[in-house]
């Protein structure tokens, strides 16, 4: 029956593949101009040419985020490219987020560049293919796609940790992300190899249940064939875990047509029951490990305080934010592929639930103590993974027990915590990076702040407020948390949904004492008037002010967001 | 299951553990950095096992993405250990404490 190799022609998607494209191409277009700039326009300064480069970067990024936009209305939800991409609502989104978090760092790194005379080059073309790496992930369909792009995202970001050589905390932060990141990264590399093994497939979705379409043409003892009329073999996690069945090889078949052989027909034959659980089980772990340090979640949270003090403010942003961003949405994605097996959702439901509430313990804990602004918003960071991993823990509770309306809610619920917590975070190390050496050092050195500088200190505490959330409404953390800890309860996670607010009850000692110590206290006798050698530019004050805006806006209206993902 | 699946599943499990010890244990950056490198191609010695075993083409051509991209870490991670060297004269990794943690 086997005819051997067949003459198939991939189909491109151009159109849905164009954002990641253009951004990657973004990048090698500044890396080249970075060279050419100064040949070919005689005389041109050093100020001119990196302005050049970041209206260029930023120019990629607002084109590739419109052609997201526009994938994002009709999105079908199935795989292309091979079945390695599958772009739904959420992963689009998500992607939307990231190229916004990115946009900041570009509006916000003029000064930087400036200030510590940084190569501006390379700067915007490391972060264009880390933009370009985070964006795939969020629509990533395979695990080896999700660890390639994982691994460009990282090796940027490893760069750009490092990037301010002339500070050797800058150089040790970029040696300790690495090092621990490429540790991780082969947990990730073992677990994919695992489910692998398990599964036969490293597809998450196929093209939406093939096995149950296919038609049963010969059974024969402990095998059987399944023939599909698609032309291309793509059976995803989902559909082989429903079935409980792996496949062992495949064949095509072809008819000739206008003397080219065309195929027709995809035959997958799967043994009956050849899943082995454990391979399987060991395989999500070890993913979840590699995943839970690319999020900073509780047992692999080590390098993050360490990394977000010694990196460069904005890097740190970036960090934060974006990389997180693509991370869940991978994260989801995966968890969502995994969860139809009958047997596997309540192991997997408890660890990660376990790890969402050692998060949100560790990292409440680990910021009370802290005297540095960013160690503390290190921590505060690990917390806010727990709390949105709480809202994974609650999706994989709803597909256990197959509740589809809930389901869309509680990705939504998610998507809207991501949203916000990309906002305060871009406020929060935006007003730290703008104060420069005070704001980026000891929380004490933000004593009488809004005496000196009252519209910072108004931004800094509406950034503490809303990453406090419970408690205060008419912030966007108040209503991203209100969101995820109503859907815990209405599932029934109810000690979850307890830590959770525990955890935010005991964060108001940390986020609340920056407050105090900028409306309350009196500067020291010896500071220095903090801000005094900033030149700000036009493009940083926007964003800022663009960032308290929303957070107040949604904070008012969660609705509206909805409303604008269409 | 054929016995040399067995074996090289054993054999790509020792050398991950290997891996794992050496991170743990070594200082220097680069025997740190090699362990790493071992835990990934030990993975990578699992991947082609499975894809043998069943008979899937697949696996063994996702493993020479993932060489590929351990062959870019080794790139990157090299250059920052060169940086660190030029400011401290060593890379001895529990040296390097300027933060705490």
């Amino acid at each position: 029956m086997d005819t051997g190799i067949a003459a198939y022609v991939p189909q491109v998607a151009w159109s849905q593949i164009a954002p990641f494209v253009i951004l990657t191409l973004g990048g090698l277009l500044i890396l080249a101009l970075d060279a050419l700039l100064d040949i070919v326009v005689k005389g041109i300064t050093a100020r001119r040419r990196d302005g050049v480069l970041t209206w260029v970067t930023a120019g990629t990024m607002v084109v590739s985020g419109m052609l997201f936009y526009g994938n994002t209305i009709g999105t079908s939800g199935r795989p292309f490219f091979e079945g390695a991409l599958r772009a739904d609502e959420f992963g689009n989104l998500g992607a939307l987020i990231v190229l916004f978090g990115a946009l900041v760092f570009v509006a916000m790194s003029p000064r930087l560049i400036r200030d510590r005379k940084l190569p501006a080059g390379e700067m915007y073309a490391l972060l264009l293919f880390a933009v370009g790496g985070m964006t795939l992930l969020t629509v990533a369909n395979e695990l080896v796609t999700a660890f390639v792009c994982i691994e460009i995202l990282s090796l940027a970001l490893y760069v750009l940790t490092g990037i301010d050589r002339r500070n050797p905390r800058s150089g040790e932060a970029a040696f300790k992300y690495f090092i621990l990141g490429a540790f991780a990264s082969a947990f990730l590399v073992l677990g994919i190899a695992f489910i692998y093994g398990a599964t036969g497939t490293t597809q998450l979705f196929g093209t939406g249940r093939l096995m149950q379409q296919m038609q049963v043409s010969e059974s024969r003892i402990g095998a059987r064939q399944l023939i599909s009329d698609k032309q291309s073999y793509d059976l995803g996690l989902d559909e082989i875990l429903f079935a409980g069945e792996r496949p062992i090889r495949t064949a095509t078949y072809e008819t000739e047509q206008e003397g080219r052989a065309i195929v027709t027909k995809t035959s997958v034959e799967t043994k009956t029951q050849p899943l082995n659980p454990i391979w399987l089980f060991l395989g999500f772990v070890l993913v979840l490990a590699g995943l839970c340090f690319k999020l900073s979640l509780a047992p692999f949270h080590m390098w993050a305080p360490d990394v977000y003090e010694g990196a460069p403010t904005i890097v740190t942003m970036l960090i934060a934010t974006a990389s997180k961003v693509a991370a869940f949405a991978f994260l989801i994605h995966f968890v969502e592929a995994l969860s139809f097996w009958e047997h596997f959702p309540s192991a997997s439901l408890f660890l990660l639930s376990s790890v969402a509430a050692v998060s949100i313990a560790w990292g409440n804990l680990g910021a009370l103590t802290q005297t540095r602004m960013k160690r503390m918003l290190a921590y505060s960071s690990i917390a806010h993974g727990g709390y949105i991993l709480v809202g994974v823990a609650t999706l994989v509770s709803a597909s256990v027990f197959s509740d589809p309306e809930s389901h869309e809610r509680i990705r939504n619920a998610i998507l809207f915590y991501l949203f916000g917590y990309t906002l305060m975070n871009v406020l929060a190390f935006g007003i730290a990076a703008y104060l420069g050496k005070e704001g980026e050092g000891e929380i004490a050195a933000y004593r009488g702040l809004s005496a000196r500088r009252p519209v910072l200190a108004g931004g800094m505490a509406l950034a503490m407020i809303s990453l406090l959330g419970l408690g205060i409404p008419g912030t966007i953390g108040f209503w991203g948390k209100y969101f995820v800890i109503k859907e815990a309860v209405s599932s029934g996670m109810t000690f979850l949904a307890g830590v959770a607010f525990i955890g935010s009850a005991l964060s108001a000692y940390y986020y609340l004492r920056v407050v105090v110590a900028m409306y309350m206290l009196p500067a020291e006798k010896d500071e220095p008037a903090a801000g005094a050698t900033m030149q700000p530019n036009t493009g940083y004050v926007f964003t800022l002010g663009l960032s308290g805006a929303l957070i107040f806006f949604f904070g008012i209206l969660p609705a509206l967001f909805w409303a604008l993902g269409g | 299951m054929e016995p040399t699946f067995l074996y090289s599943l054993i054999l790509s499990a020792t050398l991950f553990t290997i891996g794992i010890v050496g991170v743990m244990w070594k200082r220097n950056a680069i025997s740190l950095f090699m362990n790493v490198e071992l835990m990934l191609n030990a993975a990578n010695l699992a991947f082609v096992a499975f894809s043998r075993e069943f008979g899937l083409m697949q696996g063994g051509a996702l493993v020479l993405f993932i060489m590929t991209v351990a062959a870019a870490e080794a790139g990157v991670g090299l250059a920052i250990f060169i940086a660190i060297y030029r400011s401290r004269r060593h890379i001895r990794a529990d040296e390097i404490d300027l933060l705490r943690g």
